[in-house]
């Protein structure tokens, strides 16, 4: 009993322990001894408890001691391995800076790609509702009949609210004196801001587009119309297809965030077209698809369900039994997630490619990983002594490992410094590889900023602390002999690392090559038109449209000017399709084909330089007021019609004959198949005029042409394409990817010899001696060079022959996505992997030239 | 030379009336009986601390005790340039405080 008591009488255990542990070092002992005694008293005057609480006191009031102690002491610490650090960097300059650069250069290109993909993940997810938000879309296409979205809301209790709009224009803007043009104008319904969270500063957001003729502008176009004045209730001029009009001003919203899929500068009323004189209630029937449904899903409803109830309700609106190929979409997948739909608001990118990126960043970040990595453990060997005197000393393993994980986060630091400097003046040119349709800013979103900036610490963390316990755990005894302990098996793994790293180069070699070869393919094939020196220009102008043949005489008359044409679209994207009907006396219920169409003029097929097979092209004396239809060959192969001119043919209730036969050409990309074509004579009804010039004084030229525009336009400003651009303009996405190969190719591959550079140097330093005894044993100058460099030649030998098959496996799958593509030929891998041996050969050699010719009487004397 | 602060001198002080048997908790008990108030263990390690850097006092280990847990003592005993010290600041006060009445300070 006696004996319980006075062991009772100690404080406990626990807290004595923690105590402990706030004190210093020096003075744990002498203070936990006047506090044990002092909790005795305290026991014995007022009992355990309170004792216990007096004790946790002491603790408590210990803490902020313990902690500046902490601090200084780490401090102290820091400074230490910091001053070690800088010795260590700048007694090898050559390796830091392989090192820095390096790195500097790896993180520098992953700050880039990951905030461009951070920006196209981030598409929509600004809308409050964002994720209950979808899209209505039929048959491949991202529009909608305008009735569907009031029949959604009213027959569907799923649907909370639901909203449409439409616009692909560009209007002439008066406001009083003055005039705008290049605003994206927008019709939409009052139900827009219900659905979207897009702010109104000023408006009320459920009134402001309900009557016709209103219109909200973004605060930036608002500023641009009106400067100071405030825009509420002012009245702006609208410069359409129906005359002039007038709208006043409803609301100002907040502008559209960048990554919005959903753009636009000034939004109308829907309801005012239906005002419009030349309102055509068949336009705004079932029948014609041109605007976009949008609807918010009441929580908690399934939109699989609500799309397996679309045929029947179609069916109940228009009477019509037939497939409705109607289905949803989520707003947050349509920017990257739906490039197989044609017709979008605004242009998509393809998830395909944001996760080529993201892997490329991730490789050359790993490039950079490994060349550090590499680099630290071959250097290693040279500071065994260090490592070995150290450990004699009295330093322990986490000493250690904690002296070398400062060293390379010192050299992150570095790297991230710089390469924050990188990336600050290589953006501009990132943007230009990623050819964004908004250029992105380095500092576009801090948290991410921040957040890669992490990411770069833990990488340095990471690569420095394989070497930080690689080196930590050697043995003194061994080390202080000199001899590197342990060396076969680590050099055998930074032979692996760079052998994946250079097989990794050889793939994007392999892959630039192929698709710039693709791409030459596509812009040099015969497409079976010509695309060079003609101008687009769309045309806005309802004046210019009336007076077209007054327009084209006019332009004709200048020197430089050999055609012109006016048509609904041009040949490379001819994509609309209509059903067009004939005689089948075999077969009567089988009598249409559906054929891609264009409305084009008697000048279409000529300025083109399209060849006609059989029959004739439209001419003005003959076909002029009657309908007549060009088909492609594939038509007439389709039917199977020997002689096709003069059969009857009939298209949206028009009856009207074939008068010739055109060569198939390409009438969209190189993705898709030619298909069937019929070109439609319709002279008066296209929008977009071309014009064939000259290939010299384009300037002049250019400049006749704005004159005679300016002459019969309604204010519009003249503006134009080169078809040659519109033509690259489809490949956008594969140029981009190609562009973006070739660069990270050339800075992979750069990587690599940075490494390699860096471990033949070691090489060559490490075997100073054994090439000088070498050479005075009568080696001679190539032999030694042959040896100091065939190790790492090997190499690049063995990664070519990994990277074959899988670059092989990648490129044709890319490939398959091109109906008109080239094959894969050897030259392209043997190019790469001859090229990859050259450029490491070069790198090594210029170090094992230099040793190999060294004096042998310096080198021996060395030691 | 600086002057001591008065907890320094308090400490030194009662370090120097304790003799052989200055250590912590001893020194503790004293000045709760000579001043009247509980200092707390943290003030006088900070004073005990200061006074052995400016090497007014010294330290030494004293034999353990079962109430230390099995602990040594930490003794302290005044050097003599402590004693210089003391003998400085009592001068200071007397002549600081000379020609003052008790009066004056009511």
């Amino acid at each position: 009993m006696k004996k319980r008591r006075s062991e009772n009488r100690k404080p406990a255990r626990v807290l004595e322990w923690i105590l402990a542990r706030f004190l210093r070092e020096d003075e744990a002992y002498e203070k936990l001894g006047d506090f044990e005694e002092a909790y005795r008293e305290f026991l014995a005057d007022r009992g355990p408890l309170s004792a216990a609480g007096w004790y946790l006191v002491q603790i408590v009031r210990a803490v902020p001691a313990f902690a500046s102690n902490f601090y200084f002491g780490s401090i102290t610490m820091f400074k230490n391995y910091f001053t070690a650090a800088v010795r260590n960097l700048t007694r090898k300059k050559t390796y830091s800076v392989l090192n820095i650069l390096g790195l500097a250069v790896g993180i520098a290109a992953f700050l880039m790609i990951s905030i461009y993909v951070s920006f196209e993940l981030s598409y929509d997810r600004f809308h409050e509702n964002a994720e209950r938000i979808f899209t209505v879309v039929s048959g491949g296409q991202a529009v909608t009949p305008v009735p569907l979205a009031p029949a959604l809301m009213q027959e569907f209790p799923e649907v909370e609210v639901a909203t449409r709009f439409q616009g692909l224009g560009q209007y002439l803007i008066r406001y009083k004196e003055k005039t705008f043009f290049g605003d994206r104008w927008i019709w939409a319904d009052e139900h827009f801001f219900d659905v979207f969270t897009f702010p109104l500063v000023s408006g009320d957001e459920h009134k402001a587009l309900k009557n016709p003729n209103s219109v909200v502008l973004t605060e930036a176009t608002a500023q641009k119309y009106f400067g100071s004045e405030n825009p509420m209730g002012k009245v702006i001029q609208w410069g359409g297809s129906d005359g002039e009009r007038d709208f006043i001003v409803t609301g100002v919203m907040r502008d559209i965030p960048d990554n919005s899929h959903i753009k636009g500068d000034i939004f109308a009323s829907f309801k005012t077209q239906t005002t419009f004189p030349s309102y055509d209630p068949e336009n705004f029937g079932w029948g014609n698809y041109w605007c976009h449904t949008f609807f918010l899903l009441r929580e908690g409803s399934n939109p699989q369900d609500l799309q397996g109830k679309y045929s029947e309700f179609l069916e109940g609106q228009t009477g019509q039994k037939r497939n409705w190929d109607y289905s949803n979409k989520r707003l947050t997948d349509l920017h990257l997630r739906s490039v197989d739909l044609i017709f979008h608001a605004s242009p998509v990118s393809d998830v395909r490619y944001i996760a080529i990126f993201s892997a490329i960043a991730l490789i050359i970040l790993l490039i950079a990983g490994v060349n550090y990595v590499n680099l630290t453990t071959a250097l290693a060997s040279r500071r065994f002594q260090e490592v070995g005197i150290r450990k004699v000393v009295g330093a322990q393993r986490v000493q250690l490992v904690r002296q070398f994980l400062g060293e390379s986060l010192l050299l992150t630091f570095l790297a991230l410094a710089a390469a924050i400097v990188l990336a600050y003046f290589l953006i501009p040119v990132f943007n230009n590889i990623i050819q964004s349709d908004q250029p992105i800013g380095l500092f576009r979103d801090l948290k991410l900023f921040a957040a890669l900036l992490l990411a770069g610490l833990i990488l340095g963390v990471l690569s420095g602390a394989y070497p930080a316990v690689f080196m930590a755990g050697f043995a003194p005894s061994g080390i202080i002999k000199s001899a590197s302990p342990a060396k076969s098996k680590k050099a055998r793994l930074r032979n692996l690392l760079v052998i994946a790293q250079f097989a990794i180069s050889i793939f994007l070699i392999i892959s630039t090559l192929v698709a710039s070869g693709q791409l030459h393919f596509i812009r040099n094939k015969k497409l079976g038109f010509t695309k060079d020196h003609i101008l687009v220009v769309t045309l806005w102008d309802t004046n210019i449209r009336e007076n077209l043949y007054a327009v084209k005489q006019e332009i004709l008359k200048n020197p430089g000017v050999s055609r012109v044409s006016v048509s609904t679209t041009i040949p490379m994207k001819i994509d609309w399709h209509n059903s067009f009907y004939y005689r089948n006396e075999e077969d009567p219920e089988n009598n249409h084909i559906n054929s891609h169409y264009a409305r084009v003029d008697y000048d279409f097929v000529d300025l083109f330089e399209m060849e006609i097979v059989k029959g004739r092209n439209f001419r003005k004396e003959i076909d002029e007021g009657r309908a007549a239809f060009i088909i492609n060959e594939f038509i007439a192969r389709k039917l199977g019609w020997e002689d096709p001119v003069g059969r009857a043919f009939h298209n949206q209730g028009r009856t009207g004959t074939i008068v010739g036969v055109v060569k198939d050409f390409h009438n969209e990309n190189m993705h898709i198949p030619i298909g069937e074509v019929t070109l439609v004579l319709a002279p008066d009804q296209g929008w977009l005029m071309s014009v064939k010039i000259e290939s010299e004084n384009i300037p002049r030229t250019l400049a006749a042409i704005e004159k005679v525009w300016n002459e019969f336009s309604g204010g519009y400003p003249f503006s134009y394409e080169f078809m040659d651009d519109r033509y690259d303009q489809m490949y956008k996405s594969e140029i981009r990817l190609g562009k973006a190969f070739n660069y990270f190719a050339v800075l992979a591959v750069f990587l690599c010899c940075l490494g390699l550079f860096g471990l033949a140097s070691f090489r060559v330093e490490q075997g100073t001696k054994e090439i000088a005894i070498r050479k005075v044993m009568g080696a001679s100058v190539p032999e030694l060079v042959r040896m100091l460099s065939w190790q790492f030649i090997k190499w690049v030998f063995i990664a070519n022959l990994l990277a074959w098959p899988v670059a092989y496996y990648f490129i044709n799958a890319w490939l398959q996505s091109f109906v008109y593509r080239i094959g894969i030929g050897w030259i392209f891998f043997l190019t790469a992997g001859v090229s990859a041996a050259a450029i490491a050969f070069l790198t090594v050699i210029a170090r094992t030239v230099k040793a190999a010719l060294a004096n042998p009487a310096d080198s021996l004397r060395y030691e | 030379m600086k002057l001591l602060s008065r907890s320094e001198e308090i400490v030194l002080i009662t370090i120097l009336k304790l003799q052989d048997d200055a250590y912590g908790v001893a020194i503790r008990k004293k000045l709760h009986a000579e001043t009247g108030t509980l200092w707390s263990f943290g003030s006088i390690y900070t004073a005990l601390n200061t006074l052995t850097q400016k090497g007014f006092v010294k330290k030494s280990r004293g034999e353990p005790t079962a109430e230390r847990g099995g602990r040594h003592k930490c003794l302290y005993a005044v050097s003599p340039g402590g004693k210089k010290a003391l003998k400085k600041i009592k001068k200071v006060h007397e002549k600081v405080w000379s020609g003052l009445s008790d009066i004056a300070l009511d």
